[in-house]
């Protein structure tokens, strides 16, 4: 079961179920609430308010993790290729994954280091006065919007991978 | 609050095809 093949196949397997459950979110909240729109005082202070209380429903530490998973999976699956350097590096025929690879390390990374930060004080995890929340929470929109667009180049450079016609080995 | 391209659906599915092409040509050019 767990020749090397097998290792690949389930890593792969790993990171596509993990990329969907991670990038699907993203898509499903554009679906959902394609405008921006600021919220409300009484949205962010009455933990009675409706929609303070689905903006808490949906916070699911789910999808940051899952974050990870894809991430680690990628970088196993390069690494286990010896295709890690020279992919990071982007060398010849790798550019393309390599640049994928880099994408995917930077919506990681915004995910972790911009957009959780702020949303903590959204939802009043990280106490913080009413007018910083409500920035905050444009702050995670743009974070959230910026991991969307960059998912485009990302889902192209992973297929252009395996469709060798972007860059000539 | 002033308004981006990321505040409507399109504009971000628009902007992240035009950077998918302006990578993918910059990358064609490096290569």
């Amino acid at each position: 079961m767990f020749d090397p093949e097998s290792l690949d196949l389930l890593l792969r397997w790993t990171h596509f179920a993990a990329g969907i459950v991670w990038i699907g979110h993203n898509y499903a909240n554009v679906a959902q609430r394609p405008r921006w729109r600021a919220p409300a005082r009484a949205e962010l202070t009455d933990p009675s308010n409706p929609a303070f209380m689905a903006r808490l429903d949906r916070e699911h530490a789910l999808f940051r993790y899952a974050a990870i998973v894809t991430w680690l999976a990628g970088m196993l699956l390069l690494w286990r290729r010896d295709w890690l350097l020279p992919a990071l590096t982007m060398q010849g025929p790798l550019a393309g994954i390599g640049l994928g690879a880099w994408i995917g390390t930077v919506m990681m990374l915004n995910v972790w280091f911009v957009l959780w930060p702020h949303q903590k004080k959204v939802l009043g995890f990280v106490p913080a006065p009413t007018e910083e929340r409500i920035r905050c929470a444009r702050v995670t929109f743009l974070s959230s919007r910026t991991n969307t667009m960059l998912s485009v180049p990302l889902l192209f450079f992973m297929a252009s991978a395996h469709h060798g016609a972007l860059v000539a080995g | 609050m002033k308004f981006t391209l990321f505040d409507t659906a399109w504009s971000t599915l628009a902007l992240g095809v035009a950077l998918t092409l302006a990578l993918a040509a910059l990358l064609r050019m490096l290569a």
